[in-house]
C-alpha cells in the first residue's frame, strides 16, 4: 500500500512539474490550430519533458547497466568460465552445471543451511522489529523516545566485522566472558565455534545489529494509526491489549504483509558477511549457505561457472517466492507489492 | 571527445576479445581438452634448469649439509664484498605486488628504507602490498580481471585456482633469460640452489620465474623454551610427553598450542604431527605411482593426536577465529607456548617481537618413526608482466640484487637496511636500531622480490641460532621431501583450492570433534572424488615424462 501510494503521489509530483515545465520553457503552447497533433506527438512530448528525460536518465543508465546488463553474466552457468580467457574464449558446456547442482551434496547443504537460518529469521527475527516498534510508540515521552530509537538505530552503522569481532571478543572461548568464568573457577561457555549455537548466535547478532533500523517502517506505519480509533476502543472499555489487537494490528496489516511478502521474495538472501566471517569457526556442516558457496566456489575456487549456475538457481527460487506471495497477499486481501 | 572515447574502448574490446580467442588454442595445441592442460610439463620441450655457480663466500661457523643443514654464522663476516657492479635500473617506475605479513609500510617519503632501495636499484618502486589474510581474495580478483597487470606479481605457494594458468597466458616466458649458462649474466641468481628452481617447476616445460629461495624445513613448530624449560619439559618427546606438555603448558588464560585460522585452508595444521608419526610428506611414490598421504594410518594417527590437543582443552579456544598475524602476537607475548609457522619465521624480525621475553626453539618431532616434512624449497616465486627483452631484463637485474648472498653489501642493504640508520656493525656483528623496527624487509616486503640463499645467523642471537642449527642436525637427515615438488597437474592446477579445502575442512571438522574419526574415510573419498585420483594420475604420468 505504501509503494502505491508513493507511486500515486510521484505521478502527481511528475503530472504537476511537467506542467510547470511547459508552462516554463514556453516555446511550447497549446498546439495551434489546423496542425494536427498526432503527426508529431512523440517528439513534442520527448520536447516538452526533456528536463524530466535527463533528469530520469542517470536512474535508467543504473538500472540497465548495474541490473539489465548484469543478467547477461548469467550466460557463464552454461560455461566452464576462466576469467582472463572471457566469455567469448571459454567453453559452453549447457546444462552440465546443473546436473552437478542436483548431485552435489556440498550443494545440498549449503541449501539446508540455509533454509534453516532464513526460517529461523522469519521467525525470530521479522517479528523483532514490530515488537520493539509498538513499544517504542507506547513510550509517551518525545525526548525519551528520540533518545531510545537512536540508540537502537545505532549498530545499523557497524558493519559486520565489527560486531562479529565484538561477539566473539564477548562470548570467544578465550573471550570476556569466559574470561570471568575461569576466574570465579566456573566452566567455560561455549558459543563460538560451537555448531548448535550457531543458529540462535547468528539470530541474536541480527537481531542486535538490525532490529533498531528495521522498526523505521513500521513506526511511520504507527504514526498513521486514527487516534479517533483508539479513543473510541477505551471509551468501549478496551484494554491496551485488545486496543492492539482490533486497533493497531489491522491498520498495519498492509505494511506487515509487504514486508512479509519482500522478505519472502529474499527468502534465500540471508546476507553474505556475517556469515562469511564466521563459516571458519564452525565448518561448512554448519556455517555454509549459498552465498558463502557461491564465494567459495567461484571466487575462491575459481570455478565461476558453477558458482554462477548456484546463483541463477538462487535468483530463480527467488522469484517463485515473491509471486506466490504476491499471490497469496491478493486472495487475504492485501495489495501485496504489484498488481498485475 | 566522446567517440573517442568509444573508440578507445571498443578496441580495448576486441583486444579481450583477441586473447580469449587465442590462449584456448593454445590450450588445445598442447593436445588437452580441459583448461589447465597446457601447464604440464609432459611431451613439452624442457627448458633446461639454471646452472648452478655458488658464490664463494665467507667461511661458516658450523658448515651446512646436504640434508639442508644451513651454514650457521655466529658472527658477522668481517668483511663484505659487492656483488653488483653494474647500474641495474634506469630510472623507470616499477609496479609490483607482493604479500604482507605485517602492518603496512611507512609511506616512500617518509621511508628512509624504501628510499635506499630505490637509489641502489635505480628505479621508483610501487609497492601494492596484499596482507596475508587477504591474499587468496585480492590474487583471484587480480587474475579475474582484464586489467594492467603490475611489472612483477609475486605468488606464494598457496594453491590459487586457475594460476599456473595465470601464469602461463600473462606473464613472460624467462627461458631464455635465466635458463642453463643464460642465468651466468645474472651471478646472484645462478647462485640459487636448483632445488629452488625445481621447487618452483616448470610451467608448459618453462621457466616463468625466480623463485625466493627457502631452506628445506617445511611449517615447523616454534616454541617458547623458557616455559618448556620452567616446567621440565624435555627437548626430545614421545607422543605422550608431548601431549603432556601442552596440558602442562595450558592454564591460567594460556595455552600450549597456537594454531590460527588459515592452518585449516590445508595440510598447515597437520605438518608437524603428520611428519612426527611418519605419515609421507603429502604424497608418496613408489614404482611410478603416487599415493596421498591421507590414506594412510600414519596420518590417522596424527588426527587422533590433534583431536587429543583440543580435547585436553590445550590450543587456543579461538583458533579458527584467529588470524596468523594475530597468533604471531600471542606467541611472542607468551599467550600461547607453541605455534606452527613457516621455518622462515626465524628471522630477525621474529626475534624483535619476542624481545627477549624467552627463548625461541624449534620443537622437535615426538614420533619414533618421524619423517619430518619438508618444504618446497621456495617461498614462491616472482613473474614479471610480458614485456620488452630490455625491460625483462632490468626486471632480472632488480631479483639479482635482492638475491645478493650473505656477505655482500647487497645483502646488508635488502636485510638491514642503511648503515648507521637501520643498523651499526662493531664486534659482535649486526645491530639493528629501533628505525629497524619501523622499516625493514618484512614491513616493505621487498624480501619477497627476492632473496638469497637462507644463512642461519641472527645478529644478536648467536644461542638462537645455536638452537635451530641443532634442531637442524637432529631433525633433517630424517626429513622427507614432497615426490610431487615442482610436478605440475592440470586438475590441481584448476582444483587446487577446492581440493585443499575439502582437506582443511575435514581435518577441522575431526579435530574440532564436530565429526568422529571414523568420518576421515568419508573426506578422503570426497576428495578423491573431487579429483584427488585425477591429480595422482597426472603426477605420476608427469613423473614419468621428467624421469
Amino acid at each position: 500500500m505504501t509503494i502505491l501510494f508513493r507511486l500515486g503521489t510521484a505521478r502527481e509530483a511528475f503530472d504537476v512539474s511537467m506542467t510547470r515545465v511547459r508552462g516554463g520553457t514556453g516555446t511550447t503552447g497549446p498546439p495551434p490550430p489546423g496542425r494536427r497533433p498526432e503527426r508529431r506527438g512523440h517528439l513534442r512530448r520527448i520536447r516538452a519533458d526533456r528536463v524530466l528525460l535527463l533528469v530520469a536518465a542517470p536512474a535508467l543508465a543504473y538500472f540497465l547497466f548495474f541490473h539489465y546488463g548484469a543478467l547477461f553474466g548469467n550466460v557463464l552457468a552454461f560455461q566452464d568460465y576462466v576469467p582472463f580467457l572471457g566469455v567469448s574464449g571459454s567453453q559452453w558446456v549447457g546444462l552440465a552445471h546443473f546436473e552437478r547442482m542436483v548431485t552435489d551434496p556440498l550443494f545440498w547443504n549449503a541449501v539446508k543451511n540455509t533454509l534453516l537460518i532464513a526460517a529461523l529469521q522469519l521467525v525470530f527475527f521479522f517479528p523483532a522489529p514490530l515488537a520493539l516498534a509498538l513499544l517504542l510508540n507506547s513510550i509517551v515521552g518525545d525526548t525519551v523516545r528520540r533518545f531510545v530509537q537512536s540508540v537502537v538505530y545505532l549498530p545499523h552503522f557497524l558493519s559486520w566485522v565489527i560486531v562479529v569481532a565484538l561477539f566473539q571478543q564477548v562470548l570467544g572461548g578465550a573471550g570476556v566472558v569466559n574470561g570471568w568464568l575461569s576466574t570465579l573457577g566456573l566452566g567455560g561457555i561455549s558459543v563460538i565455534g560451537n555448531p548448535d549455537a550457531y543458529g540462535p548466535l547468528v539470530i541474536a547478532q541480527l537481531i542486535w545489529k538490525e532490529c533498531g533500523w528495521a522498526t523505521i517502517i513500521f513506526l511511520a506505519a504507527l504514526s498513521q494509526v486514527d487516534e479517533q480509533q483508539y479513543e473510541a476502543a477505551a471509551l468501549d472499555g478496551a484494554g491496551y491489549w485488545r486496543r492492539l489487537w482490533h486497533v493497531t494490528l489491522p491498520a498495519i496489516r498492509p505494511v506487515i504483509v509487504l514486508l512479509l511478502v519482500l522478505r519472502l521474495g529474499e527468502f534465500l538472501s540471508i546476507g553474505f558477511e556475517q556469515f562469511f566471517l564466521q563459516r571458519p569457526s564452525v565448518g561448512p556442516e554448519t556455517g555454509e549457505v549459498l552465498e558463502t558457496f557461491v564465494y567459495y566456489t567461484g571466487f575462491a575456487n575459481g570455478d565461476f561457472g558453477y558458482a554462477a549456475a548456484v546463483g541463477l538457481f538462487k535468483g530463480v527460487i527467488g522469484v517463485v517466492l515473491i509471486y506466490a506471495a504476491n499471490k497469496v497477499a491478493h486472495r487475504l486481501g492485501e495489495q501485496g507489492v504489484y498488481k498485475a | 571527445m566522446d567517440h573517442r572515447i568509444d573508440r578507445r574502448s571498443l578496441l580495448r574490446l576486441a583486444g579481450v576479445g583477441a586473447l580469449g580467442l587465442a590462449a584456448p588454442s593454445l590450450f588445445t595445441a598442447c593436445g588437452a581438452g580441459s583448461s589447465g592442460g597446457g601447464v604440464s610439463n609432459a611431451g613439452k620441450d624442457l627448458a633446461p634448469w639454471p646452472t648452478y655457480v655458488p658464490f664463494t663466500g665467507p667461511t661458516p661457523d658450523a658448515p651446512g649439509d646436504d640434508s639442508g643443514v644451513q651454514p650457521l654464522f655466529l658472527k658477522y663476516p668481517e668483511k663484505v664484498v659487492r656483488s653488483v657492479h653494474n647500474p641495474v635500473g634506469d630510472g623507470s617506475d616499477v609496479t609490483v605486488m607482493v604479500v604482507s605479513y605485517g602492518a603496512p609500510p611507512k609511506p616512500v617519503a617518509e621511508n628512509r628504507y624504501w628510499q635506499a632501495v630505490n637509489q641502489a636499484l635505480g628505479v621508483n618502486l610501487k609497492v601494492i602490498v596484499v596482507p596475508d589474510p587477504e591474499y587468496g581474495q585480492k590474487m583471484a580478483t587480480l587474475m579475474a580481471s582484464g586489467d594492467d597487470l603490475p611489472d612483477m606479481i609475486m605468488f606464494s605457494n598457496l594453491a590459487l585456482p586457475h594460476a599456473a594458468e595465470f601464469v602461463q597466458a600473462r606473464c613472460a616466458d624467462l627461458s631464455e633469460f635465466v635458463g642453463g649458462d643464460a642465468v651466468k649474466e645474472y651471478p646472484n641468481l645462478a647462485n640459487l640452489p636448483t632445488y629452488a628452481w625445481k621447487g618452483m617447476g616448470r610451467i608448459g616445460g618453462k621457466l616463468h620465474g625466480i623463485p625466493l629461495e627457502r631452506p628445506t624445513p617445511a611449517n615447523s613448530l616454534f616454541v617458547n623454551r623458557t616455559a618448556m624449560d620452567t616446567a621440565g619439559i624435555p627437548k626430545d618427546w614421545t607422543t605422550e610427553q608431548y601431549l603432556d606438555a601442552m596440558k602442562q603448558l595450558t592454564g591460567d588464560r594460556k595455552w600450549g598450542v597456537g594454531w590460527f585460522k588459515t592452518l585449516f585452508g590445508g595440510l598447515g595444521g597437520i605438518t608437524y604431527h603428520a611428519g612426527s608419526l611418519g605419515a609421507p610428506n603429502t604424497w608418496s611414490e613408489g614404482g611410478g605411482a603416487f599415493t596421498s598421504t591421507l590414506t594412510t594410518p600414519q596420518f590417522e594417527q596424527a588426527l587422533e593426536v590433534m583431536r587429543e590437543l583440543v580435547e585436553a582443552g590445550t590450543h587456543y579456544p579461538d583458533s579458527l577465529t584467529t588470524s596468523s598475524t594475530d597468533m604471531q602476537s600471542y606467541f611472542h607475548n607468551g599467550t600461547v607456548a607453541s605455534m606452527n609457522d613457516g621455518f622462515g619465521s626465524v628471522s630477525l624480525a621474529t626475534m624483535k617481537k619476542i624481545n627477549s621475553r624467552f627463548a625461541l626453539d624449534l620443537g622437535r618431532p615426538y614420533g619414533p618413526q618421524a619423517t619430518p616434512w619438508q618444504g618446497p624449497g621456495t617461498f614462491g616465486y616472482v613473474t614479471f608482466k610480458k614485456a620488452e627483452p630490455a625491460r625483462i631484463k632490468l626486471l632480472l637485474r632488480i631479483c639479482d640484487y635482492l638475491s645478493a648472498p650473505f656477505g655482500t653489501t647487497e645483502y646488508e642493504l635488502a636485510n638491514y637496511g642503511v648503515e648507521g640508520e637501520h643498523f651499526t656493525k662493531d664486534g659482535d656483528g649486526i645491530k639493528t636500531t629501533d628505525l629497524y623496527n619501523q622499516e625493514n624487509n618484512s614491513l616493505l616486503p621487498t624480501k619477497y622480490l627476492g632473496t638469497a640463499p637462507a644463512v642461519l645467523y641472527l645478529p644478536g642471537f648467536p644461542d638462537t641460532a645455536q638452537a635451530v642449527h641443532d634442531w637442524q642436525k637432529a631433525t633433517l637427515p630424517r626429513s622427507v621431501r614432497n615426490p610431487a615438488t615442482g610436478l605440475r597437474s592440470a586438475t590441481e592446477a584448476s582444483k587446487g583450492a577446492q581440493l585443499s579445502q575439502i582437506i582443511g575442512d575435514g581435518i577441522a571438522a575431526i579435530t574440532f570433534g564436530r565429526k568422529p574419526l571414523s568420518a576421515w574415510k568419508d573426506v578422503v573419498s570426497q576428495w578423491q572424488q573431487a579429483g584427488g585420483d585425477q591429480v595422482a594420475e597426472e603426477l605420476a604420468k608427469e613423473h614419468a615424462a621428467n624421469q
